[in-house]
Formats: structure tokens, C-alpha cells, sequence
């Protein structure tokens, strides 16, 4: 019973632990509207975050001006490799 | 008040096991249910990119396994070690990122993905010293000895360090010289695009020469359009040949200055005029029949034919100067299947180098060939692709027929400065399916060190794909539809061009 009962706070541990790893899963992939898009940095070349929100949903290509240069929007997944586009609304 | 310090570190073990369990489960579980993403992000980690496939399923494992030792009293000192090893190769693995490469995305899984590189080092930190302070404390309580304890700490802490850099080291090794197919898009190769509309897609390279690009047209073949290297004004000219009586069937422009040549293989003729001149004047008339052709120099062509003793594909060169002035070489290209189809490929000239490469279409392959048509050095490209998946039926007539649709590896390829641009038709491991559907996918090689250097994406427009590309010192330019594209090179890439043998002599290889 003792044995039993020392387990229940590990069990309960795990259920949030899964179930927070599902959320946000959950949270991450559904909403194909509220992308983070990133952009290349030309002087550097890495792939950086951009304030824009992008879709997944294909449309127009998802862009942002940081004031002097329009940079085309990736997701950051993969490397700034698969574009983003403007969300449709 | 020595009692209330036991008393408060005895919550010290159950609570650190606790952390750990939860910090585990969650980004065991996040990995888990993006599994897809997890490995492609591995593979794209300068460190373990050759063993994305099986650290992957080791690190979910190694953290659900270490979570169910936390649970239980007997096996919680275990887990302990066993947490503080994983912790110490996570910690030691982000160090080795931060200070040996450019940029990584987190591969942790779930929110803590959103942390800083800095920000994942405390963190990660935090939990080793926790680790650390709940071991010593139940080592203590079970009195083992102090240089025991030590001992005990010091052989995971080692192990993991071992662990990390030596995956990291083989890595490397793996990647850059035996390929498991494995692409790196680590560095950003290209920048800043620029593209000039043409007017019409049936253009194609001939060349550059004088800081001008060359263009011939497929569908206006004796018109040379040149483009300066800015992208900003373009010039068209109307070539004649001195003999046009001839029923062309394919015209080529070649550009190796100061001369141009104009040429058709199906016709054996070639002409050749000076640069600014549009005047060309046969210099080579039923000396061989041929289907490519790379202009070594004035007098001297290599070309690939079609043998009429074999009937199958070869490499010669035709010397205006030398008698008699066509050699063929039938040890170069090797038959698979009916040595027709599975040898065909590219043959391509760098002009820095006079240097001539074969590059198969349909197999792994590719013949690195000086000038006088002698094999320097075989390489093969990163995919696995060894032998030709060509299947060819013999009709009665004696020609040749492609039965299914082959497999094609190697599309369109430049060579510059010993700096193979070669785009594959294969995907790779633990590669983003959308990004094919978006890009051309070009892979890298340094013909003289013999390794690969890495790989871009050339993004289609639309509907229109990248048909050609032009390498130059700074740039390289790209044939897409109508449009000719400029990328500028990072210095990541053009770091691998040969440099002149004054300038660095060590690198020379001749």
C-alpha cells in the first residue's frame, strides 16, 4: 500500500510532463496562421527571427521589411528551407 | 542546526529525481511526437549530422529509461548518475556548438527550444549542479567514501565529454569524405538575389569572358546575347559563318575568350570568331561527329561521341594541330548495362584549371580528366546510387530504347575552380520533403581536396525551375524560366575556390 502510494506523485509527474509535451505540440502545429517567419541574414547567413507571423497555408510569399532590405520568410524548422506565406485574412 | 541542513537536503534527492522526471517525460515526449523534425534537425547539427539516424532513438530512450530509475528508491542513484552523464553530454554538446559553428536550431523538443543559447547553458547547468548535490548527498548518506565519490562523478563526467567530441570528430569525418547521404545546408551559401527578366526562356550559357556573361538561344541560334555581371544592360549581336549551307540541326555557342565558337555535333563542323567580331570562319570541317563538346583552346576540343566500332558512348579530343586530330579514349567512360544510356552525363570544363570532368547522369560518378583525356581522379557524389537503374530493350533495327523511366542523380553541373556545382535529382536522410517541392537542390564538392562542401536550395519561381548555372569568383548565376539570377557567393564557398598557384602555392596540385 506504502508502495503504492509513493507512486503516485511520479505518475502524476509524467501525466503533466506528457500532457504539457502534447500541448505544445498541439499549440505548434494546428495554428497554421500564427507561423514565426525568419529570414536569412545576408551578412552572416544564419537563419534569424522575424517579428512577422506567417501561414503555412500557400499564398503569397510571406515577407518583411527590416527597413532597408525585403526578406522572404522561412520557417525556421528546417534551416530556412521551406517558405511561409501571408496569412490569408 | 548540522541536523537541519540534512533535514533540508534529504527533500534534495526526491525533489531533483522529480525535476528530472518531468523535464525528461516532456522532452522525450515533444521529440517523440515530432519525431520527423527532431532527426532533420539533428542532421543539420554540425556534430552529429552522420548519426542523426541512431542518436535520435538513443537520447528519446536514454531519457524515458533514466525517468523510470528516478521513480524508484532502489534505482534513483542510478538514475542520478545516469541524469547527470546525459546532462553533462547535453551541456557539453551546446559548448562545442557555440563555440565550433555558425548557427544550429535546438533539437531539445518542446518549449525549451525557445530558450537562448545562453539561457540553455544556465538551465542545463542548474540541472547538473542539482544532479551533482543529490549524488553526493545520497552517496553520503549510504557512507561511501569520499574518493569513491569522486571517482564515481568523475568516470561519467569524462565518459560523457569522450562521447560528445568523439561523435563530433567522426562526424566530421563521416560528412565531409564517406557521405551516408547526409546533406548540410548549415551555412547559408547564397545571398542577396538580383534577376534580370530576358524575355524569353530559351536561353542557355555559352560562357564569360571580359566581365560579360554569354548567352545563346536555343530558339535563335546565331544570336549571342551578353549581359554584364550587374544585371543591368543587355546586348545582343547576329552572328555569321562563313558556310550556312548545311542542314544545322543543333547550334551551340561556346564562349573561351578571346575567341567564340559555334558548333553542331550532328553536322561535323565547327567555326570559330574573335569576341566583338561577329564573323566565324570554319576551323574544323567532317573531322568527327559529336553530341557535347568543351572547348580546351583555340585549336583543341575534347568532345563525347558516339563510337561506331562499339556502340556505345566515348570521350575523345580533337586536335586541329596534331595528326591524326581526333583521339578517342574508350578506358574513360564504363559500361553498366548497354553503354549507351548508363553512360551518359555532362562533360564539363573548368576553365581556371583546364581541368575536364565527366559527370554521370545516372549513377554516383564523376571522372575528373586533364586535358589530354587521361583519368586524374574518380569521385562520386553523396547519394548511393553506384550502378545504374537504367532499363534499356535492344529493338531489331539495332538502336537502343529506354524501357522504364530511369533513375537520374545528376541534373545540371559547373565546375569553377575546382568547385563542383552539382544539382542532385535525389533526396537525402532526414531531409525536408517541402523544400524539394520548392527549390532546386544543389550539393558541393571540392574535386581537389575530394570531400563535400555542402549543399543550397536555388528556389523555383512559380512554375519555373532552375535550368542552368554559371559560376564565377563572386557569383553564380542562374538560368530560371526567363530570368537570369544572380547569387552572390558567402565566403564560406568561394573559401574553397583554387586560388592562383602565386598567390597560394600550397594548395597547388600539379
Amino acid at each position: 500500500m506504502k508502495n503504492l502510494k509513493s507512486l503516485i506523485l511520479p505518475a502524476a509527474i509524467i501525466l503533466i510532463g506528457a500532457g504539457a509535451a502534447l500541448a505544445t505540440n498541439v499549440a505548434k502545429n494546428s495554428d497554421a496562421n500564427s507561423q514565426t517567419g525568419y529570414y536569412i541574414d545576408s551578412s552572416t547567413g544564419e537563419c534569424r527571427q522575424s517579428p512577422e507571423m506567417c501561414s503555412t497555408t500557400p499564398g503569397d510569399l510571406c515577407t518583411w521589411d527590416d527597413g532597408s532590405t525585403i526578406h522572404s520568410l522561412f520557417q525556421a524548422d528546417t534551416e530556412c528551407s521551406v517558405s511561409l506565406y501571408k496569412p490569408a485574412n | 542546526m548540522k541536523k537541519l541542513l540534512t533535514k533540508h537536503f534529504s527533500i534534495l534527492v526526491p525533489v531533483t529525481s522529480h525535476l528530472y522526471i518531468l523535464l525528461f517525460v516532456y522532452a522525450g515526449f515533444s521529440k517523440l511526437l515530432d519525431y520527423e523534425n527532431f532527426t532533420v534537425q539533428l542532421a543539420q547539427s554540425p556534430l552529429l549530422s552522420a548519426y542523426a539516424g541512431v542518436v535520435a532513438p538513443v537520447v528519446i530512450c536514454m531519457e524515458f529509461i533514466l525517468s523510470l530509475l528516478l521513480i524508484f528508491r532502489k534505482t534513483r542513484l542510478t538514475g542520478l548518475y545516469g541524469s547527470f552523464f546525459l546532462m553533462i553530454a547535453f551541456t557539453i554538446y551546446i559548448y562545442l556548438i557555440l563555440n565550433y559553428s555558425d548557427f544550429v536550431p535546438c533539437s531539445c523538443g518542446g518549449i525549451i527550444e525557445k530558450l537562448n543559447w545562453t539561457e540553455h547553458m544556465i538551465f542545463n547547468f542548474s540541472f547538473v549542479i542539482l544532479a551533482l548535490l543529490a549524488i553526493a548527498f545520497s552517496e553520503k548518506e549510504k557512507h561511501t567514501r569520499k574518493h569513491m565519490v569522486l571517482f564515481k562523478i568523475s568516470l561519467p563526467s569524462l565518459l560523457a565529454a569522450g562521447v560528445v567530441v568523439g561523435l563530433f570528430l567522426s562526424s566530421e569525418h563521416i560528412i565531409k569524405k564517406e557521405n551516408n547521404f547526409i546533406r548540410r545546408f548549415g551555412q547559408h551559401s547564397l545571398r542577396d538575389e538580383k534577376a534580370l527578366d530576358l524575355g524569353a526562356n530559351s536561353y542557355y550559357f555559352a560562357g564569360m569572358a571580359y566581365g560579360q556573361i554569354y548567352l545563346g538561344n536555343y530558339t535563335a541560334p546565331l544570336v549571342l546575347t551578353s549581359v554584364d555581371t550587374s544585371l543591368t544592360t543587355k546586348v545582343q549581336a547576329k552572328l555569321e559563318l562563313d558556310n550556312t549551307a548545311l542542314p544545322f540541326r543543333s547550334i551551340r555557342i561556346q564562349i573561351e575568350s578571346p575567341y567564340f565558337y559555334v558548333y553542331d555535333g550532328n553536322i561535323p563542323i565547327i567555326y570559330r570568331g574573335k569576341l566583338g567580331d561577329s564573323q566565324a570562319r570554319t576551323i574544323s570541317f567532317e573531322d568527327c561527329y559529336f553530341s557535347q563538346l568543351q572547348v580546351i583552346d583555340s585549336i583543341n576540343f575534347a568532345f563525347r561521341a558516339q563510337s561506331r566500332s562499339t556502340k556505345s558512348q566515348v570521350l575523345g579530343r580533337l586536335s586541329l594541330n596534331r595528326e591524326p586530330k581526333v583521339t578517342l579514349n574508350y578506358g574513360l567512360l564504363e559500361k553498366q548495362i548497354d553503354g549507351m544510356f548508363d553512360t551518359d552525363g555532362k562533360l564539363l570544363r573548368d576553365n581556371s584549371t583546364d581541368e575536364l570532368a565527366y559527370i554521370y547522369s545516372y549513377r554516383n560518378e564523376i571522372l575528373v580528366i586533364n586535358k589530354e583525356l587521361q583519368l586524374l581522379q574518380k569521385l562520386h557524389t553523396i547519394d548511393t546510387i553506384s550502378h545504374a537503374q537504367v532499363q534499356v530493350r535492344r529493338l531489331s533495327d539495332g538502336r537502343h530504347k529506354l524501357d522504364a523511366p530511369p533513375l537520374q542523380v545528376n541534373k545540371t553541373s559547373v565546375l569553377y575552380k575546382q568547385v563542383l556545382f552539382n544539382e542532385s535529382m535525389l533526396m537525402g536522410k532526414f531531409e525536408s520533403r517541402k523544400a524539394w517541392q520548392q527549390a532546386a537542390i544543389v550539393d558541393m564538392y571540392s574535386t581537389g581536396k575530394q570531400e563535400y562542401l555542402g549543399s543550397f536550395y536555388i528556389y523555383h519561381r512559380g512554375e519555373n525551375k532552375m535550368s542552368q548555372m554559371l559560376a564565377t569568383d563572386n557569383y553564380l548565376f542562374v538560368l530560371r524560366g526567363s530570368e537570369i539570377v544572380r547569387y552572390r557567393f558567402a565566403q564560406a564557398v568561394t573559401a574553397n575556390f583554387k586560388t592562383g598557384e602565386a598567390e597560394n602555392p600550397k594548395q597547388s596540385k600539379q
